[in-house]
This record gives structure tokens, C-alpha cells and sequence, in this order.
């Protein structure tokens, strides 16, 4: 039904001149005449900076003077300035989703200098589409709901354990499932660490036995995790182990499933030639000691940076240079030549591998090398010459590539997934570690290939964003959701398909009919349900059909 | 404005009999929804109905209470002057599918250029000039939004040409034809109607065609009952698809092959009801060798409507109402349920996209059956 | 009203995360595009519904551009996708009423760079006028045209004019920023990386601190300083100088 609008709607319009920077380009004398007489049936306000303290004081004073249910701030950008209005509105009586800003500065002002007149018929029209949403609103009120303050952590590398121990710490109750018999993850099967060159597995052996002895942490190995629903919160995890299936609940989730070393078959004679192996594959070598090995060739992106590929795992190089140097230390006179195609990343150490005698040529992916029998034959890119150098292990830096399943756990908690089956940060610069649903957060290489570094700090930063979530005690969320109009939903799923979100689901009605539930802590309000919906059943509370179509019309000026 | 409503659709004639209730297919399943209700509160409210109330949309005008009334209260009429009177007072109904399909109707009033027509399959003969034309209706654009349900509404419109060109006619297809107006008109928006009725008029006068053929019932009873109320005798005749061909059938015209199948027909409201035409159809189905047509229980007049109408309110309450329909025609034994209206076919088809239902039943237009069944 | 003849009726549908920064930072930057091209934010882009675009042609708008973040950037997942089911849908929509389907704009992007935006609703007016510059809207292709289309066509021809005008929209802020950016170069908030196209595919963080809360936050660093100049500036030049001075925000 469109009967949304309060009975009657008091609209006030606050035009901001912010100094002259509208005041100049847009002739707001006009404007403000334009929209006080005829069919705008609004009060007109103008001031200098609505923004500022005085100019904050008088928007309260309007509003309550004269009843306004409404207001509209035509001055700049929402997101620099829609909260410090929308508070002030709020403390004179007005609900925030009666506030509506338009943007005249840099929508309008800014970008049409020396068009006044045509600048200011804009800016009316703008102003009539804020007046048509603010006025068209309904009031909302924020969503409390309960936190349960536990965690689940997916994964037990050392992403997943850092996460573990760092929301231990703050005694926040944590359930940590990994999928292997053995905590540790990758780094089980490396040898030495960067930039210590401590024992990785000592490091893992100590990290796991804190974590398994630790009170406040709930390890289960050998267990997979099945299905995940609820909301933020409250989120119950379905796992597996040995074939007998349990819910667990926790207010936020710890996605830290790690990724897998790609297994270079058919490449450089991997598989064939039993002296090509992978860096992952050297270092337990490395581990046990190499021996009749003395000449060795690396190689570097094998499987990575091409097409099906294209992007850089980041950690290989510096896992091979760290190799190179412990390869030095322990035998005599190795020769050690590095095969790369230029260095994409951060490469610790290599300075030092240089001066230690570490030959770095360059390939061209063109003219890949080709390990022979006795010598791996290479066109040196610097050089320009056909080089074979004899080795007696060739060894393979390959790319870390996402876990089998981890995109579709992804999915199932409405998490994005890169081209690449990374799970995808949405906004690496403008929100880092924030994801869409509110209780999920991501660390380690399930989200990008990871240094042993990276992970624990990424780990720290999601347990941090996770612990403020569960000491809050309460879930606060804006009413910007979509509602189902109960009477109306025929069940036909359509919106349960839609959501990426996995918000609505469907239930059995009284009258034999399925009906749609919308979960409102996971929907995130984007709208996308609203135009699969035959009957359209679903409406956006905050945001309207009636509303939209209402600011098309003043919009396009009729 | 009512008072006259009530006068003109003699809902001042109310016995309280309760018939129209007893016959109202919402009535059934939606208890706050009756035709008589709906008079009720306009007659004892003194500032009129409510016009805000949601069950002004509710009403499906199949027309079902108004053929068993004794005192003849035409409640269709009487819903879609309460709808006009809603509309002034700025309230509307749910419009479905995102109010996609009003807004196309809508955009052909003046946004609209040209019709492309391009949806016009290669084998199948249209002329410039002619004295018969095919009025297609939505038919071209419900194709774009009923895609994933099944339904071929493109392929409808095709087969209604191709059995005219069968019988030896090449209509007139016009790209500057327009929407019909129903569904505006039935949602209370006799504006929009009036536009596109005007434009649609001047078009078949430009064209010189004599008859109009189509294939939407719906578009037919706005050529043949409402048109003439605004526009007067409109000069050339108008024949749904099934009237136009029942004769030339007969005549052996047309010659259709063998078929298996039992089959059952579904009278659309508009084209059985409102226009009365219920044999036609059923004569086409009985042409076809080796088709057998079985009726269901409800049938002709009493036909119980497909659910819905006008792209408005289309609830939980009218998807049982097609969930009955169905299973009715599943309980006939017939594997194919024929629709005489394309709207039908989408609506119930859309039911039993997730319906669930026990028995399946395959939905289809008249024209395709009969289309298929061309033949030497 | 004194709007330029040929100027095409543009409404953009633009979705309040990259693209809506891209046309915040088009103000920013001091880039140019045509005044009868109005802006509707929508939180995001799947929001858009096919009756929207056909009740803004049915307003009588020339064009109509649908802004949203690029593939694998939605905020909320698959926004951008939905809606470029929605952009087909009413493509062949108007498609088949006779609309050039080319009057609908569809734009995925996550580039926040104010230029981006600008020659993305100007190189779009720039096409729509060319259409309005065209006799008629009829698609329908001559071929297959059948009688009786009297009444199609010449759509309000009156207001059309050739897309002579189409040229000066497509005021490419290119050259215009930099002296902008020269004089002032504490106007930009933006990193000067962000200017490179080759770092622009995910550039500073100029604003959108946080989603939904959107907190005041971000006072501008120069804030004080520009106040007195801002002010004098604008009462004695107003529209040619004050474009290049710092915006003056006071708390």
C-alpha cells in the first residue's frame, strides 16, 4: 500500500549557502523563491553553514518553532555531513529517516560554474527530489538485538589461532574448528620462519599447545564446517566430525580457512622428473637435511601471473629467498641460481642472498626456461643469451590458491568472492576488514595469500572488530532493511534465490502457503528482493517505491 | 461522486442475499473480502467507503457475483469506480512485479515511438495494407518479463497469426499500436486508457482495416464494451481470435492433423463472462482429430476465474485461488489445461511455478495448440 | 529557463558507494558536466526497478544513466549485477515501445575519480543528444515496419534540436582541473596518486570513512585557515573564483 507518509508532512528546506561556494554558482535568492511560492508546500530557511555550531542551533530552533516532521539540508556531501545533521534534527524531534541531503555543492554548484540560472533551476529540482524523500518517509527506529558473546573461528592455522587467542584473551568464549587432525595449518610443513629464521614447527607446537590448553578455547579437529545460519549476534555453525553433525553458536564467525599450495603438475617436468619439486615440497627437505644436492635452480610464478593466474601470491619470493639463504648456511658450497620474472613484492633478504652469492637471472614468460636432464636452459632476459645451468634440484615457487570449499563457506556467509575465489574485501581502502554481514570477519590467506605476519596481524584486526561487536552486548542496526508485506507474499522464493545474503527464507503459513521471513540482522538492505518479487511484496522501509518514483518525478521536473 | 456509482451499478438494489459471497472466489479465502461488503460500507458509511482499505484492490472483476446477482448489481463496475475514487484520494494498490507493468502500458500514453516488430517470426505473413488486423497487445513485452516462467507470450502471438494465414488472411500488424488500456482502466486510471484508446482508434482508421482480430481477451472487451462508452461506434468489426476462426474452421479452411491428448478448456472471465464467447474456443479444440476435450466442473459462466487481474494485488490469497483452479483441471484427467486468454496462462503458470502442486498440468494458449496441430 | 538548447534531460541513477564518490569528487575536482543532468542517489544500485526507468521516460527525461560499482566491488555482493538485469530487462522494454535502448546508460564501474564521472555522464548526453538530434525515435527497423504508424514517431520534435550542442557537454575536465589543482593544491583531499590512471582503479580514501554511519567525521584539514578568505572571495567574485577556493565548513 502506498499509504507510507505520515498524515501530514512538514517539510523544512535548509539551504546552505556555505560561504559562497553555493551561494556563488547558484542564485539562491531565486531558489529559495522558486521553492517558497507556488506548489512546494515548504518552509524556506538559508543560512551561511548549516553545518557550523550557530547554524546547527537554528536548525533545531526552525524545526521546533514550526513542527517540522521533515527536514531537507541542501548543502553538501551526506557522508561528510549527514550525521552531525541528522543528530541535530534528531535532538529537535525529527526521525533520521526523515532527514534527506542534497548534495548542491558538488552535484550541482561545483560542476556547473558560470550556468547560474541553469545551475539554480537544478538545484530546485534536486531540492524537490530531498523534499519528496524526506517527506515520503516513514519514521524507523533503530533494531536492537541480544549479542551472544562467543566466537567461531574457522580454521586452525596460524591466522585462525592468533584470532583464537587474541578473542581468548578478552575472554570472549571461542570455538575454533579446523578440518585437518592437526593444528597449524601451512606453516606445519615449513621449515624455517621469516625474518627469524626460528623453527616453524616449534613455533606451531607452541601456539597450538597455548591454544588447546587455553580454557577459554573450544578446539575441534578433524571437523568440517556444513552450514552456517543466523545473523550477526547469533550465528549457529553446523560442523561434521566423524560423521556426527552438532550446531554451535557464537555472536560472530572468524573465517581464517587458509589456502593451498598449487601442485605444479606437468610444469618444468613436475611429476616426472623426481628432481623438480615445489618450495613447499623443499622445505621438509630442507628439514631433514639435503644431501647429494649442492647445484640448485629456482624458479619463480610457476603457475602464477598468466592467464588463468594472473595474479602475484606475494609470499613465494621471500619464501624463496629465505630458502636460499638457509641452503647456504648448511651446505658448503652450494650454487644457487633464482630463475624470476622481476619481483613483484616485498622481497626480505634479498640483499643478502646477493651478497652470499645467490644468482638472480631474469625470464621472459614468453621463453619460459625448460629443465633438461642435466641443465635447466634459460634465456636471460639482462643479458640477452641463451644460458643452461646444470643443476641437481630444480625447485618449483608456486602460487597459493583458495581451499576447495572455501568460496562456497564464503557464499553461505555472504561473503564476496574474487575472480579468483579469494574471498573479496569489499573496501580494502574505505572500510578495511569490514564486511557486509556485520559478523563476519576474515583473516589469512583465504583472503589473499598472506605472510606468517600478515596473518596475525589480520587476525588481531578481525579479533579486535569482533570483540567490539560482542562487548557491546547489544546489536544496534539502522533500520535500513527490506520488509515483507505478509498478507501479500505468495512463497514463491524468488527472493531467497536474490539475496546473497541468505535475509529471507521461506515458512510454512497457516493458510498452506509458504510465506517470506526476512531475517533483519542479515539482510543489509540493498533492495535487490524488491524486483524479483512478483507481487511485489517487498518494500525497503527506509527507502521506498513510492519514494523513488516520487523523486524521478521532481527530478525530471514535472 | 459514489452516489452516482451506486446509482449506475444499482448497488442501491442490494437484498442481502449473500449469493455474490458465496460465488466470490477471494471471498473463499480471504473472509475479510466480499463483493457485498464492499457495497455495504459505501452504502452505510456516511462519508462514503474507505477508500484506503487494501480490499478495494482485492476484487479479481471476473464478474462471477454479478452474473448470479438477482438484483443485477454490476460490482465491477461499482470496484472500478471505487478504484478511479481511491486513485483521486492518492491511494493505489500494490502493483505487481515492481510496477513493471504499469509503467510500460503507462510509457506508451506519449514516451513510446514506434513498435518494433521485429518479434515477427520468419514464416509467418503480416501485410501493410489490409482490411483484417491482428491487435497484439502486450503481448511482445510480457515476453520480456515472463521469460523465466514458461511462458512464450511472443510465440502466442506468432501462432495466432500463422493459423490466420492458414486460413488464408495476412493481417495488418501496425507498429503504432499501443496498449489496450485494460489494466489501467480496471485499476481506475480511465486517463491513461483513454489516451492509448485514442491513439490505438486513429491507428486501425489509418490502417483501412475493417476487422480486428485478437488474440488477448482482454484487449477485445476494451474494443467491444468499453470503447464505444467513451468513443462511440468505433467502424469496423472486432472478432477475439477464436470467433474469427471457429467459422472458417467449419467451412474447412483450416485443416489440422492428428493429435493425442486429453485436454480441458479454461474459460478466461473476459473473453466468457464479459463477451460471452464460449463455444468458439471449444469448437477450435473439438477440429483437431484425436483431441479430446473434457470439461471441468466449473465451466462456461461458472468458470472459476484464473486469479488475477490488472497487474494489482495479486496476493497469497489469489495463489490459492490458481492452486484450485489447477487442481480442478488436474482432477479432469487431462494432461493440457487450455487457456482462451494469455494472462490466464500467465498467471496460473506463475501458481505452478513453486506451487507445489500434487498433479501437474501443462498450460497452454489456444492458438499454440491449435498452431501445433496445422496440418495437411 | 535559461538552460542551453540541445542540452539532453539526463537522469542518473547513482549508487551512493564508488559511484556517487566518483560524483562527490567530480565537485571536488572541480570537473564540468551538463546542468540538465540530475543526480538520484540510491544506496545501491540494485535498488533501481525497471517501472523506475520507465516512469523517468515517462517524466519526459532525454536519457537515463545507471552509475554502479564495478564487477566484484558491490558493497552488498550482487547489487551491480542485479541491476544489470534490470538495465536489460528495460533496454528490451523500451526496445520493443520504440525507445532507443541506447537512452538508457549502464555504467559498472568502481573508478572514484571525479573525472571518471564527469566524461561518463557527458560522453553519455553527448549520445543521447545525437538521438534527440535524429528525427523520431522509431527503432522499429524499416523493413519490418508495417502500416499504420502514424502516430509513432516525431516525439515531442519540438524540443529537439541537433546534438550540435552534445559537443560543449562533453566538457572533458581534464584540462580544466589541473590549473585548479595548481593554484590550490590544498583543495585536494585526494592523494596525487589517485590522479594516475593507473593507480585509479582503487584510490585513496578521500571520504566514505564508514558505510552506513556516515559520522561528520573528516573535518577538513584547512578548515580555519580558508574561512576569512573564502568569505571575502565570495561576496566580490562569486561564481568564477570561489570554485577554486577551499569550501569553508566550520563546526
Amino acid at each position: 500500500m502506498s499509504g507510507n507518509e505520515p498524515a501530514s508532512s512538514k517539510v523544512g528546506v535548509f539551504l546552505c549557502e556555505c560561504g559562497g561556494e553555493i551561494a556563488g554558482p547558484i542564485d539562491v535568492e531565486k531558489l529559495s523563491r522558486d521553492l517558497s511560492s507556488g506548489r512546494d508546500e515548504v518552509s524556506i530557511h538559508v543560512t551561511p553553514y548549516w553545518c557550523s555550531l550557530p547554524g546547527r542551533r537554528r536548525l533545531r530552533e526552525a524545526i521546533e518553532q514550526e513542527g517540522l516532521n521533515a527536514v531537507v539540508v541542501a548543502g553538501c556531501s551526506e557522508r561528510t555531513h549527514g550525521a552531525i545533521i541528522a543528530e541535530a534534527a534528531r535532538e529537535a524531534g525529527v526521525n533520521r529517516n526523515r532527514v534527506a541531503i542534497v548534495n548542491l555543492l558538488e552535484h550541482c554548484a561545483r560542476v556547473h560554474p558560470g550556468r547560474r540560472p541553469a545551475a539554480t533551476s537544478k538545484a530546485a529540482r534536486m531540492i524537490r527530489m530531498g523534499v519528496a524523500k524526506a517527506g515520503g518517509a516513514r519514521p524507523l527506529e533503530t533494531i536492537t538485538e541480544d549479542v551472544h558473546r562467543s566466537a567461531v573461528v574457522v580454521g586452525g592455522g596460524v591466522a585462525g589461532l592468533s584470532a583464537a587467542r587474541a578473542l581468548a584473551a578478552r575472554e570472549i568464549p571461542v570455538v575454533l574448528v579446523e578440518q585437518e587432525q592437526e593444528l597449524g595449518g601451512m606453516l606445519r610443513g615449513v621449515y624455517l620462519l621469516f625474518p627469524s629464521y626460528g623453527d616453524s614447527a616449534r613455533f606451531v607446537s607452541e601456539m597450538s599447545d597455548r591454544t588447546v590448553t587455553h580454557p577459554g578455547i573450544d578446539v575441534r579437529t578433524g571437523t568440517t564446517v556444513t552450514a552456517v545460519s543466523g545473523h550477526a549476534g547469533a550465528y549457529t555453525v553446523t560442523v561434521e566430525a566423524a560423521g556426527a553433525s552438532e550446531d554451535l553458536s557464537g555472536g560472530c564467525i572468524i573465517l581464517a580457512a587458509g589456502a593451498d599450495v598449487l601442485v605444479p603438475e606437468g610444469l618444468f617436468g613436475y611429476g616426472v622428473n623426481p628432481r623438480v619439486v615445489t618450495q613447499y615440497e623443499f622445505e621438509d627437505m630442507l628439514r631433514e637435511g639435503l644431501s647429494d644436492v649442492r647445484r640448485i635452480v629456482m624458479i619463480q610464478c610457476v603457475g602464477s601471473r598468466n592467464a588463468e593466474r594472473p595474479y602475484c601470491s606475494r609470499v613465494c619470493c621471500t619464501a624463496t629467498v629465505k630458502n636460499t639463504i638457509t641452503v647456504l648456511e648448511a651446505v658448503a658450497g652450494a650454487e644457487i641460481t633464482v630463475l624470476t620474472r622481476g619481483f613483484a613484492e616485498y622481497v626480505g633478504d634479498l640483499d643478502r642472498a646477493r651478497e652470499s652469492g645467490v644468482k638472480f637471472l631474469r625470464y621472459d614468460p614468453e621463453r619460459p626456461p625448460e629443465v633438461a636432464d642435466e641443465t635447466v636452459k634459460v634465456f636471460d632476459v639482462m643479458s640477452s643469451a641463451d644460458v643452461a645451468i646444470p643443476y641437481d634440484l630444480v625447485v618449483l615457487a608456486t602460487p597459493l590458491v583458495p581451499r576447495a570449499g572455501t568460496a562456497e563457506l564464503a557464499r553461505t556467509l555472504g561473503l564476496p568472492v574474487d575472480d579468483h575465489g579469494f574471498v573479496a574485501e569489499p573496501h580494502t581502502k574505505l572500510r578495511p576488514s569490514a564486511y557486509a554481514p556485520h559478523g563476519v570477519f576474515v583473516a589469512g590467506s583465504a583472503h589473499w595469500p598472506a605472510t606468517v605476519t600478515e596473518c596475525q596481524s589480520q587476525a588481531f584486526s578481525a579479533a579486535s572488530r569482533a570483540a567490539e561487536l560482542l562487548d557491546r552486548g547489544t546489536i544496534e542496526r539502522e533500520p535500513m532493511i527490506a520488509v515483507v508485506d505478509e498478507l501479500t507474499c505468495r512463497g514463491c522464493g524468488e527472493c531467497v534465490e536474490a539475496c546473497a545474503h541468505d535475509a529471507p527464507c521461506l515458512v510454512e503459513g497457516e493458510d498452506g502457503i509458504k510465506i517470506s521471513k526476512i531475517d533483519a540482522l542479515r539482510c543489509v538492505g540493498c533492495g535487490v528482493c524488491i524486483r524479483v518479487c512478483p507481487p511485489s511484496a517487498i518494500a525497503l522501509q527506509h527507502f521506498t517505491e513510492q519514494q523513488l518514483l516520487s523523486m524521478i518525478g521532481a527530478a525530471a521536473g514535472t | 461522486m459514489l452516489e452516482e456509482t451506486i446509482q449506475r451499478t444499482k448497488a442501491y438494489y442490494c437484498l442481502e442475499c449473500g449469493i455474490c459471497t458465496g460465488s466470490c472466489p477471494v471471498s473463499r479465502y480471504h473472509p475479510d473480502f466480499s463483493p457485498r461488503l464492499m457495497v455495504e460500507r459505501a452504502l452505510l458509511r456516511p462519508d462514503g467507503p474507505s477508500l484506503d482499505d487494501r480490499e478495494v484492490w482485492s476484487c479479481l472483476t471476473c464478474g462471477t457475483c454479478s452474473a448470479r446477482c438477482p438484483s443485477l448489481v454490476d460490482y465491477n463496475e461499482f470496484t472500478r469506480a471505487t478504484r478511479v475514487a481511491a486513485r483521486a484520494e492518492g491511494t493505489a494498490g500494490i502493483d505487481t512485479h515492481a510496477g513493471t507493468m504499469i509503467a510500460f502500458m503507462e510509457l506508451q500514453t506519449n514516451a513510446a515511438g514506434e513498435r518494433d516488430l521485429s518479434w515477427i517470426a520468419a514464416d509467418v505473413r503480416t501485410s501493410r495494407k489490409g482490411k483484417v488486423l491482428f491487435f497484439t497487445g502486450c503481448l511482445p513485452y510480457f515476453g520480456v518479463v515472463f521469460r523465466d516462467y514458461g511462458v512464450d507470450t511472443v510465440g502466442m502471438a506468432n501462432s495466432t497469426i500463422r493459423l490466420m494465414n492458414a486460413a488464408g488472411v495476412r493481417p495488418v500488424v501496425s507498429c503504432g499500436e499501443r496498449c489496450c488500456g485494460h489494466d489501467p482502466y480496471w485499476t481506475g486510471d480511465a486517463r491513461t486508457m483513454k489516451t492509448l484508446a485514442r491513439r490505438n482508434l486513429e491507428m486501425i482508421k489509418e490502417s483501412g482495416a475493417q476487422k480486428v482480430v485478437f488474440a488477448c481477451p482482454e484487449c477485445y472487451v476494451m474494443f467491444k464494451l468499453v470503447y464505444p462508452k467513451y468513443f462511440g461506434v468505433l467502424g469496423f468489426d472486432v472478432a477475439h481470435v477464436t470467433e474469427f476462426l471457429a467459422p472458417r474452421v467449419a467451412a474447412g479452411k483450416l485443416r489440422f492433423a492428428e493429435r493425442e491428448g486429453v485436454v480441458t478448456y479454461h474459460d478466461p472471465c473476459r473473453l466468457g463472462r464479459y463477451a460471452g464467447v464460449y463455444d468458439e474456443p471449444r469448437e477450435l479444440l473439438a477440429a483437431v482429430p484425436g483431441l479430446e476435450l473434457v470439461e471441468m466442473p466449473r465451466a462456461r459462466a461458472e468458470a472459476l476465474c484464473c486469479g488475477s487481474s490488472a497487474w494489482v494485488s495479486c496476493t497469497r490469497v489469489n495463489k490459492q485461488i490458481q492452486l484450485e483452479r489447477l487442481a480442478e483441471a488436474a482432477d479432469t484427467g487431462a494432461s493440457t489445461l487450455v487457456t482462451g486468454c494469455p494472462k490466464c496462462n500467465i498467471h496460473l503458470a506463475c501458481a505452478a511455478k513453486d506451487g507445489d502442486l500434487e498433479k501437474k498440468i501443462e498450460i497452454k494458449f489456444v492458438t499454440d495448440v491449435m498452431a501445433e496441430a496445422l496440418g495437411s | 529557463m535559461a538552460v542551453r538548447r540541445g542540452d539532453p534531460n539526463i537522469l542518473a541513477f547513482v549508487c551512493s558507494w564508488h559511484p556517487l564518490t566518483a560524483a562527490d569528487n567530480a565537485g571536488e575536482d572541480g570537473c564540468r558536466y551538463s546542468p540538465r543532468t540530475t543526480i538520484v542517489p540510491v544506496e545501491c544500485a540494485g535498488r533501481v526497478t525497471v517501472a523506475a526507468i520507465l516512469r523517468a521516460l515517462l517524466n519526459g527525461v532525454d536519457g537515463i544513466l545507471v552509475a554502479a560499482c564495478g564487477r566484484g566491488d558491490c558493497h552488498y555482493s550482487n547489487g551491480n549485477e542485479s541491476c544489470e538485469k534490470v538495465v536489460e530487462e528495460a533496454r528490451e522494454i523500451m526496445r520493443i515501445a520504440g525507445l532507443a535502448p541506447e537512452r538508457l546508460g549502464f555504467d559498472l564501474s568502481s573508478d572514484v575519480d571525479g573525472a571518471h564521472f564527469a566524461s561518463l555522464v557527458s560522453d553519455f548526453a553527448g549520445g543521447v543528444s545525437k538521438l534527440n538530434g535524429r528525427s523520431g525515435n522509431a527503432r522499429a527497423p524499416a523493413k519490418k515496419r508495417r502500416a499504420g504508424g502514424g502516430t509513432g514517431g516525431k516525439r515531442r520534435a519540438g524540443k529537439r534540436t541537433t546534438g550540435k550542442r552534445g559537443k560543449a557537454a562533453v566538457t572533458r575536465s581534464g584540462a580544466k582541473r589541473k590549473p585548479t589543482a595548481k593554484k590550490k593544491p590544498a583543495v585536494k583531499r585526494k592523494l596525487a596518486a589517485g590522479k594516475k590512471p593507473a593507480a585509479r582503479k582503487k584510490p585513496a580514501a578521500r571520504k566514505r570513512p564508514a558505510a552506513r554511519k556516515r559520522p561528520a567525521a573528516k573535518k577538513r584539514p584547512t578548515e580555519k585557515r580558508r574561512v576569512a578568505k573564502t568569505r571575502s572571495k565570495s561576496r566580490t567574485k562569486p561564481a568564477a573564483k570561489t570554485r577554486s577556493t577551499k569550501r569553508a565548513s566550520r563546526k
